[in-house]
């Protein structure tokens, strides 16, 4: 047992579930590990499986299987696919606890109006940034499902904090992650804003990719900006 | 005696859940929103129990633990961390300064309850004071 289970055990925290712990370790492999290798593990994955393929055919409606898309899309962007799949996992996580509510990716088209935009950053040997964006009509029935119907202030108002503790928590359960499987990660405080639109600033040696998701309210937009990972 | 349970945490989402948790219990509830406002509000109004989180503007939670510890007049006082950052290195930190408790957000108002019922008393609101056992008379000697 890892001085980290040990602790785990002691406070009587859940461990991580199975799949989480081998992503991260297989984010930490990345950096070893051929293109055969990373393969046979993300074939244990049905979900990733899927993801990857999807990144290796754009999204088109072409047979191809797990070995192909490895060798067709390379190791680092695979690094940013299982990233992606820890992060989703965070937020789906998040949104079961404390709202009760059941995410999936869906195409969604972009929001309308103003929207409350919420960014992380986290460094190491991963650096990037995750973008949460909500649009503030959301904030009628999202707000009370963390809080309850008793606020003392208008919901809207409320938005921006909840923005902010969603995406400290999606990240520290990132972060933890990729920690407990040996990498280094530190994690900004979030800034949240409110902004009318939202427009992604990508370095040319950046990988950005957008996460459309919907909830039985509305639809929220996960944004993920990563550097190259170095090996 | 009503308890005062202290939360400090930069996020006023998490504060709220806190005091609306401990709503029905005979407690008071006071925030502090970073890590040095926190062994403020401490030194001041002497809490039973503190939640902290660790992710925090101008003093993180480890800072802040460290600083309670330091204190003679709040050291004792029981800690438990509520914080979404529950890696091995952090758990180890926090374990070194002597926590109380850990929990990993996201989390439920369950949670809170249960822990903070293994540290200090908490007495429902309107719930009759417990009432002295009558004393038995002494078994007989044969």
């Amino acid at each position: 047992m890892s001085t980290a289970d040990t602790l785990h055990a002691k406070y009587k925290l859940a461990a991580p579930p199975e799949n989480v712990v081998r992503l991260a370790k297989l984010v930490q492999g990345a950096f070893a590990s051929n293109a055969q290798e990373i393969a046979v593990i993300i074939k244990a994955d049905p979900s990733l499986t899927a993801r990857v393929i999807n990144v290796a055919t754009r999204g088109r409606d072409i047979e191809m299987d797990i070995d192909s898309a490895v060798a067709r899309i390379g190791v680092h962007q695979i690094t940013l696919v299982v990233l992606t799949e820890l992060l989703l996992h965070a937020v789906s996580k998040t949104f079961a606890t404390m709202l009760r509510l059941t995410l999936e990716a869906r195409e969604i088209l972009s929001a309308s109006g103003d929207q409350v935009v919420g960014c992380i950053q986290f460094k190491g040997k991963a650096n990037g940034r995750v973008f949460l964006r909500i649009p503030s009509k959301a904030a009628e029935w999202i707000v009370p499902r963390f809080l309850g119907k008793d606020l003392p202030m208008e919901p809207a108002e409320l938005l921006p904090d909840v923005v902010g503790e969603i995406l400290n928590i999606v990240g520290g359960n990132f972060k933890s992650n990729l920690v407990d499987a040996g990498l280094s990660c530190s994690l900004s405080v979030p800034q949240v804003d409110t902004r009318p639109g939202f427009s992604a600033e990508v370095g040319d040696d950046e990988f950005h990719l957008a996460l459309p998701l919907a909830t039985e309210g509305t639809g929220l937009f996960l944004d993920l900006i990563i550097s190259p990972i170095a090996g | 005696m009503s308890k005062k349970i202290l939360t400090v945490d930069d996020s006023k989402m998490v504060r709220m859940i806190v005091t609306s948790t401990f709503q029905a219990f005979d407690c008071v509830v006071v925030g502090a929103a970073d890590g040095a406002e926190g062994v403020e509000v401490a030194l001041k109004e002497k809490p039973d129990i503190i939640f902290l989180d660790i992710t925090m503007p101008v003093l993180n939670g480890i800072e802040t633990l460290a600083k309670i510890r330091a204190t003679p007049e709040i050291a004792a006082i029981p800690v438990v961390m509520l914080t979404a950052e529950s890696d091995g290195q952090r758990l180890g930190m926090a374990d070194q300064l002597k926590v109380s408790g850990y929990i990993a957000k996201p989390f439920k108002g369950e949670q809170l309850i249960e822990l903070t019922k293994g540290i200090i008393p908490l007495v429902l609101k309107g719930a009759p004071p417990k009432a002295p056992l009558p004393k038995a008379p002494l078994p007989r000697r044969p």
